[in-house]
């Protein structure tokens, strides 16, 4: 089970955010909302939320974490990680995250307009 | 059914016409029986200038557009008992006529999908057990966004119900325990093929005025969330949008709008209340957050920013920006100046009503009251409790209405220079004396008094948040006057901005949760309803004197809707 639920949104040019309680837009979808007491994936060694783009407009990304339960464990801090694979280019960061904070733009990238319209590309 | 429909046209093109429409393009709206079809909405859309404006068809079906430029338009017709007509990219021009059709044999589907969220929420609300759950449910929830449109009516797991009122209570829509109980269970009806069977039925049907003109400009700005606007007497119409940090000023003849970003030096995403456990919506990119602006004599605009708890001061000719910054409480909102250019504005969270004045500064601040001790400590405490909740890891507040902190939402100034404020969770308007700052206050006939204006008269005209009431408060006798929205089902809209003005102190009304902008005419005490476009809001609204009406319209979040919009109203003599 996951030690803590994070929430991962995404916010595409067109200031529309797939999170949980949008999982699927027009943009693309968020595969899983993992919560407090869901299983983890066979040998994962922690929780992961993926969101899946349609299409890569250009434009600014966002991508944010929310640490909205703490499930079982103590309020502690904890690691978390974002990749983006938008457009042939991987965007990455780590940080860490205390509970009830909310990092809306705790990645965010610039898509140009000559490098859109990919398909199937996401953040993780 | 489209290509049936260009057919048609093709045919009738040039052959059909409409007495009265010499210059500007007409026609009619039938049904599949060749009746007419009334109250019909007519709009087209220029996408490439984000321009659009909409007719009402008369008791014949027939309508006629306003002067456009030649050119092609994205054409539709919305009526609540018909599937919606869309035709892209159609040629008009002046002379242009346009026979068009609708299909009455709508399926269930479709009648359902036409249906404003409030026929959805309707569903809900019959099955909370109490009043008190139901009017917690609407000032909570549609203060900010509607209940029942296709973002909110989707079928939900009880656990994903719970995360959701979670995370609602985090930005500022906290539930009681008891309402976050029976909220899963009761929305559970959300959409279903019974509910979509329920909302097939005939309804009550709008009655615009078929001479209305009703233009838009869209704002091309992704995640705007204007909240208030005024006309300048030099003719543009200002914005603000709390998200972006922007002023739009909007030129009508032209149809250009201009945008001027606020400066917000280095501050970082929520300015002054900047925290780590600051929960503000995924789109918002603000540091001042506008909320509220005015124009003062000198043709300056003052406006309020809220997150960066400042004044600002934009003069339109050099385009120059100044901050008043030490301000006596925390979140300054709603601004108005009075006719001796004093600013008045609403402190939000800790519960006062500030006044500036530029030439004699500093600003000051009145205390309002609190209607019991827990709110007064409550309010008393903001600053501390606001920075533990933002900074600490404490709990996630489980406070409601009844219990929550006192804080000002509308503000007004009336023609004898009283300053007239709402107090929702206190149910409270009050008077403070501008010249000595006593404040009085008068118990409101509803508990979440909201929009407030006040009338030629010296009246006070103040809507309710947690019902499809409003009132009139005349000050002499102190009496209350009520009436509901004519919204239907009763009791599942409520008033998203309030406006009074010309001709003989007409009120109008946004819906919130309706799509619809509503005249209610107080002497015959009669209300004309125009329907706008789906999942429209209208944040707010203000009147020029020759009773032409301008609005904001916006979403929260922005992709509930349309984009946000600037609206004008106008009914031809």
């Amino acid at each position: 089970m996951p030690a803590v639920d994070l929430d991962l949104y995404v916010t595409t040019p067109d200031a529309r955010t797939i999170y949980f309680a949008s999982a699927a837009t027009i943009d693309g979808t968020l595969r899983h909302d993992v919560a407090c007491g869901d299983p983890l994936a066979p040998g994962a060694p922690c929780a992961s939320e993926t969101v899946v783009l349609r299409t890569i407009a250009p434009g600014t990304y966002r991508v944010g974490v929310d640490f909205v339960d703490v499930c079982a464990e103590s309020p502690a801090p904890v690691a978390f990680d974002i990749a983006a694979d938008l457009a042939g280019i991987r965007q990455e960061t780590s940080g860490t995250i205390t509970p009830g904070e909310f990092r809306p733009a705790a990645l965010e990238f610039v898509v140009p307009a000559d490098r859109g319209a990919a398909h199937g590309d996401g953040a993780e | 059914m489209t290509q049936i429909i260009t057919a048609l046209i093709t045919i009738l093109l040039g052959t059909y016409t409409v007495a009265g429409a010499h210059d500007r393009a007409a026609g009619r709206i039938d049904d599949h029986l060749r009746k007419p079809v009334a109250g019909a909405s007519v709009t087209v859309v220029d996408p490439s200038r984000g321009w659009s404006t909409t007719v009402y068809t008369d008791q014949l079906g027939r309508f006629t557009l306003p002067e456009l430029l030649d050119a092609q338009y994205d054409l539709t017709v919305t009526h609540p008992d018909h599937d919606t007509l869309r035709i892209p990219k159609r040629p008009i021009a002046a002379r242009t006529a346009l026979a068009l059709r609708l299909d009455l044999d709508a399926t269930a589907d479709a009648r359902a999908d036409s249906r404003a969220a409030n026929h959805w929420l309707a569903l809900l609300l019959d099955r909370l057990p109490s009043d008190t759950q139901r009017r917690e449910l609407l000032q909570q929830c549609t203060s900010c966004h509607q209940l029942g449109n296709p973002a909110t009516r989707r079928a939900r797991s009880q656990s994903a119900w719970t995360k959701l009122v979670a995370l609602m209570a985090r930005l500022g829509g906290p539930l009681t325990p008891a309402l976050r109980e029976t909220l899963p269970a009761a929305a559970a009806v959300a959409d279903t093929a019974a509910a979509r069977q329920i909302l097939a039925q005939p309804r009550a049907l709008p009655n615009p005025d078929p001479a209305a003109i009703v233009t838009g400009w869209t704002l091309n700005a992704p995640g705007a969330m204007p909240r208030a606007l005024t006309v300048h007497p030099d003719g543009h119409v200002y914005a603000v949008d709390v998200a972006r940090d922007a002023l739009y000023r909007l030129d009508p003849e032209r149809g250009t709008y201009e945008t001027f970003a606020i400066p917000s030096k280095d501050a970082a995403l929520g300015g002054h209340f900047a925290a780590p456990r600051l929960r503000l919506p995924a789109t918002v990119t603000a540091r001042t957050g506008p909320s509220s602006l005015d124009v003062a004599s000198d043709g300056a605009l003052w406006l309020t920013l809220s997150l960066g708890n400042a004044l600002a001061r934009f003069d339109p000719g050099p385009r120059t920006w100044t901050w008043e910054r030490d301000l006596p409480g925390l979140f300054p909102a709603n601004l108005r100046i009075d006719l001796h250019d004093r600013l008045w504005y609403t402190l939000a969270l800790s519960n006062q009503i500030g006044t500036f004045d530029p030439a004699r500064g500093p600003a000051r601040a009145v205390r309002l009251p609190a209607r019991t001790w827990a709110q007064a400590l409550a309010t008393g405490l903001a600053p501390e409790t606001g920075y533990l909740r933002a900074h600490a890891a404490v709990p996630a507040p489980s406070i409601g209405p009844d219990i929550d902190r006192a804080a000002p939402a509308a503000l007004e100034i009336a023609h004898d220079g009283g300053v007239w404020f709402s107090q929702p969770n206190a149910g409270l308007i009050g008077r403070i004396d501008p010249h000595t700052g006593a404040t009085e206050t008068f118990d409101t006939p509803f508990s979440a008094p909201r929009h407030l204006r006040c009338d030629a008269h010296g009246r006070v005209w103040v809507s309710d948040a947690a019902s499809d009431y409003f009132a009139r408060f005349d000050p002499t006798t102190t009496q209350f006057t009520t009436w509901r929205l004519p919204t239907e089902p009763a009791g599942t809209d409520t008033a998203s901005a309030l406006a009074v003005g010309a001709p003989a102190d007409t009120i109008w009304i946004g819906g919130a949760n309706s799509d619809t902008l509503m005249r209610f005419d107080p002497d015959q005490e009669s209300f004309t309803t125009y329907p706008l476009p789906r999942e429209t809001v209208v944040r707010a609204l203000t009147i020029e004197p020759d009773g032409t009406v301008w609005g904001v319209t916006g979403n929260t979040p922005t992709w509930h809707g349309p984009g946000p919009t600037i609206l004008r109203l106008k009914i031809p003599n």
